[in-house]
């Protein structure tokens, strides 16, 4: 395979009041057993790296279903492998809203499915080009040689070892092992091409901002000036967020290496701010796609995949993130390394804490934002993680052990990889 | 007037208003170190009206921060269900953080502090489910056993009819600064900017570190003041009317209502109980494994690694070949020297409880993010120490020891509970896999591991037990001397 495609995208589904009840207890199947229950079975789909299902019911015109989707492929080849695997299930997600045919009719339920499909407006993908089975041959292959090292220790065969002679030791083992051929090559994390067409797209739209300069800057002047009265006067989140709500949250937090995180959140009225996020939307996903692909978004090193879309009609912000350890430690994060980006999205959204200049103070003053994030936050009716214990960075480090395995490495690079394991 | 103008943490300029360390309840300022004893105790309301008038008669005698080196020492806090007890009305309990509202015991707050197993709250012996409701924490410090016997009959005689113990007093007593385990403790403390430089500790005092390791914004600790997000550290407030609510000054936040918080902060207390023969037998079985490596660690050795310093309290980074013996050094970071944890493990205790500059690719950032989860600590042994090795058979499991930790933070869920949760229990800190805190972690009945960096490769210690087990905790408010005196005067 040249290139590892991976999908990230949310199904989003007008939902009417009368089919609320039922959704209901469809989804409390799931979440129950996000793995192995009966309608959605994400654990038996080999492409899903994370997903989960939001039941936002206080939305106008209607409730909405978000399906959200991490996986191997692309967003149409994944439904029809769900679809394919778990037909009766999404017939009872989606039988209530308009127009869904049921699984019966395959190619309809897979273009109702497809029209549903909300792309973000910008994402992160933290493994960037590790498919689901290989992030879990990876594991095993660096426990196999934890295991291969153990016992050599035990053995005695560690005493006087040079690290040369360890890392040969190491590469016998694995040669000597059928189940892990596969590891005797590494594929590309990232092809060429891809990485090519990735920064093109950068570069051209630098050149084209420039190019336009003359006609943006008025604009721009009168945009700044406009978004300046505006944030004076914003109505900004007064105190801390319900103390039920909180509880609820974090009842559903830290069980795994991961949680979850999700809001949909209203745009503020007016053109300006609908313009300023889809911008700030297109910029961030321009410049995640050529820096942000060894692991790390902007300085925090521990999402695996995170999106914003614009849904309901361009009426609402949704996010949806996978992330490494504590809720604290992510807004943390947030608010210490990433706090510029962060608040020029969010200050679009309502009662944001106040800003200057789209990208200033707002998610840095840590307390006010975080009180924010935690008001917004809405529930995950049912989350579904394939690695609960893995961690970005075990992921990465598992493929750097794959990539240096049979890699030529002098003195230094063989003490580095070996300090890896 | 003008302000001292400071670097911020995040390398602004912050304006640190002055410190009104007389408002301030003692222990902010010190751990008590010239007092050796201590007695906690855990009281209920008896009668609510008796309780304020014992508190307004020893509000003013309260040790404060501006006051040094008293006879002896005093300290009043109250649980969410004291300071409701005492009167306080609806709106203003409402004002308190939730984390102080709902107590040290809930399920969620259970999964993140590693309160399960052998540590579950079920088997408390004060604060968990099963034991009477805390109201009042009082702590006594004194110079000798004759003084903090008197001064204890003192104060009961003074709060006799307003307030019940529920739980005989604990005895906390220093011991030169050493732990049970062996180590010295507490010499890493976040340094408040804006406060005379002489800081108190419970061990004799080390050479001044460079303040960029340890200085925080005032707020991180004390209410009111500019935390590290250059803003006021907001604490409870209460409605502006009366005479009593306008000795305390206004809150900026809530329009036409005073801070209760002011100059106050917030108290974590978790009685540990460390065991210390199950320490010892780990180390020497531990050493005995590294033999196999023809490069064994000694058992201070293994200890060492999983403290990250040596018994002194040196580090490893700066000490890697032994222990120099002296006093404890805090001038080090890991960044430059240790990235990679081949002199402290990445998993060591003092590295996980204060990562420094190690966390991020910039040394510069990972230590603003560092400094954002300080907490002052302010605890102390209890239990008779056990010399080493045991004088008869069986005196390791005679009687209890352990550590009364306790801690000041103005924010619970970003400073201790983060500690507890995002470094000392995350079983995948630092890129680690599966391994928690191999000193004061919840360990699985199992056992965990322990990676020590080495050459060529890395040992791994496994069959780790848990040594220390939570057997009482419960969250305080530390009110300001004017608070104190605002909830003596509750129903006035």
């Amino acid at each position: 395979m040249l290139t590892v495609r991976q999908a990230v995208f949310t199904v989003v589904a007008p939902i009417p009041h009368s089919g609320l009840a039922a959704l209901r207890e469809a989804v409390a199947t799931i979440r129950h057993d996000p793995a192995g229950n009966e309608l959605l079975p994400f654990g038996r789909f080999d492409i899903v790296h994370f997903a989960s299902l939001i039941l936002a019911e206080d939305l106008e015109p209607s409730p909405l279903l978000i399906l959200e989707l991490n996986a191997d492929g692309t967003a149409p080849s994944c439904l029809a492998a769900l679809l394919a695997g778990a037909g009766p299930g999404l017939d009872a997600l989606f039988a209530s809203s308009e127009g869904y045919p049921g699984h019966a009719d395959l190619p309809a339920a897979k273009a109702w499915l497809e029209q549903h499909i909300v792309r973000p407006g910008a994402y992160h993908i933290g493994a960037t080009g590790r498919t689901h089975d290989r992030i879990r041959d990876e594991t095993r292959l660096h426990e196999a040689i934890q295991a291969f090292l153990d016992a050599e220790e035990k053995a005695g065969r560690l005493v006087g070892v040079t690290p040369a002679t360890l890392r040969a030791g190491v590469q016998d083992f694995v040669r000597g092992d059928p189940s892990l051929a596969w590891a005797r090559t590494s594929p590309p994390r990232q092809t060429s091409v891809a990485r090519a067409m990735h920064w093109a797209r950068f570069v051209g739209a630098i050149v084209a901002v420039l190019v336009l300069l003359p006609i943006l800057l008025p604009v721009l002047f009168v945009a700044v000036v406009l978004l300046r009265l505006k944030e004076r006067t914003d109505k900004v989140q007064v105190g801390q967020p319900d103390d039920a709500h909180v509880r609820r949250l974090q009842d559903e937090e830290d069980f795994a290496a991961q949680n979850h995180l999700s809001s949909v959140i209203p745009i503020k009225p007016g053109v300006l701010r609908m313009v300023v996020l889809r911008g700030v939307l297109l910029a961030i996903n321009l410049v995640a796609r050529v820096l942000a692909v060894n692991g790390r978004l902007g300085d925090i090193p521990s999402i695996h995949f995170a999106h914003w879309s614009m849904i309901n009609d361009n009426r609402h912000l949704l996010f949806v993130s996978n992330f490494d350890g504590s809720w604290e430690s992510y807004l943390g994060d947030f608010i210490d390394k990433a706090s510029y980006g962060l608040t020029a999205v969010w200050s679009n959204t309502v009662d944001f804490p106040r800003t200057r200049f789209l990208a200033f103070d707002g998610a840095a003053d840590g307390p006010r934002f975080r009180a924010w994030a935690r008001a917004k936050q809405c529930s995950t009716n049912a989350w579904y993680t394939a690695y609960p214990a893995a961690t970005m960075a075990t992921i990465d480090n598992n493929t750097s052990i794959r990539e240096g395995l049979f890699a030529t490495l002098d003195g230094e690079g063989t003490a580095a990889w070996l300090a890896r394991l | 007037m003008a302000r001292p103008t400071l670097n911020g943490p995040g390398g602004r300029s912050t304006s640190v208003p002055p410190l009104d360390t007389a408002d301030m309840q003692g222990l902010v300022s010190r751990a008590y170190g010239h007092l050796p004893l201590a007695r906690y105790l855990l009281c209920e309301v008896a009668d609510a009206a008796a309780a304020r008038g014992w508190l307004g008669s020893v509000a003013p005698g309260v040790s404060t921060a501006a006051r040094r080196d008293e006879g002896c020492g005093l300290v009043v806090a109250f649980t969410y269900a004291g300071l409701a007890a005492l009167g306080l009305d609806h709106d203003a309990l409402a004002t308190f953080p939730r984390p102080l509202q709902e107590g040290m015991v809930t399920p969620h707050r259970s999964r993140i502090l590693g309160d399960d197993g052998p540590s579950d709250p079920a088997l408390w012996r004060w604060g968990g489910p099963g034991t009477p409701v805390i109201h009042v924490l009082l702590v006594i410090y004194a110079p000798d056993e004759a003084e903090v016997e008197r001064e204890l009959g003192d104060r009961r005689a003074a709060f006799a009819g307003a307030l019940a113990e529920i739980a005989p007093p604990i005895e906390g007593i220093l011991q030169g600064g050493v732990e049970h385990f062996g180590f010295a403790d507490g010499l890493s403390q976040p340094v408040l900017k804006g406060w005379p430089r002489r800081t108190a500790s419970v061990r004799p005092a080390a050479p001044p570190p460079p303040m960029k390791w340890e200085e925080v914004n005032p707020g991180e600790v004390v209410l009111g003041y500019p935390d590290n997000y250059d803003k006021p550290a907001q604490g409870p407030t209460v409605g502006g009317k009366g005479t009593a609510a306008a000795a305390l000054p206004p809150a900026p936040w809530a329009p036409g209502r005073r801070h209760l918080g002011q100059n106050g902060t917030f108290l974590v207390f978790r009685q540990l109980a460390q065991d210390v023969g199950a320490f010892r037998r780990h180390l020497d079985e531990a050493s005995a494994t590294t033999a196999a490596r023809g490069t064994p660690l000694s058992p201070q050795e293994v200890g060492a690694k999983m403290v990250g310093r040596w018994p002194s309290g040196a580090s490893l980074v700066m000490f890697p070949g032994g222990d120099p013996g002296g006093a404890g050094t805090n001038d080090f970071g890991y960044h430059e020297q240790d990235q990679t944890g081949f002199r402290c493990p990445l998993g060591a205790h003092v590295r996980r409880s204060n990562p420094r500059d190690s966390s991020a690719e910039s040394p510069a950032k990972s230590l603003i993010s560092s400094k954002n989860h300080r907490v002052l600590r302010r605890g102390r042994p209890y239990g008779l120490p056990l010399v080493d090795p045991p004088t008869q058979p069986g005196e390791e499991e005679s009687a209890e020891r352990g550590l009364l930790f306790l801690c000041l933070n103005s924010d619970f869920e970003r400073q201790f509970e983060f500690v507890q949760h995002t470094w000392l229990d995350n079983g995948f800190f630092a890129g680690l896999c599966n391994e928690v805190d191999p000193l004061v972690g919840p360990q699985p009945e199992s056992g965990g591991g322990f990676t020590v960096p080495d050459t060529p490769v890395r040992r791994r210690l496994t069959g780790v037990p848990r040594f220390v087990t939570t057997v009482g905790g419960a969250y305080f408010f530390l009110p300001g001397i004017r608070a104190l005196e605002y909830l003596a005067a509750l129903g006035a």
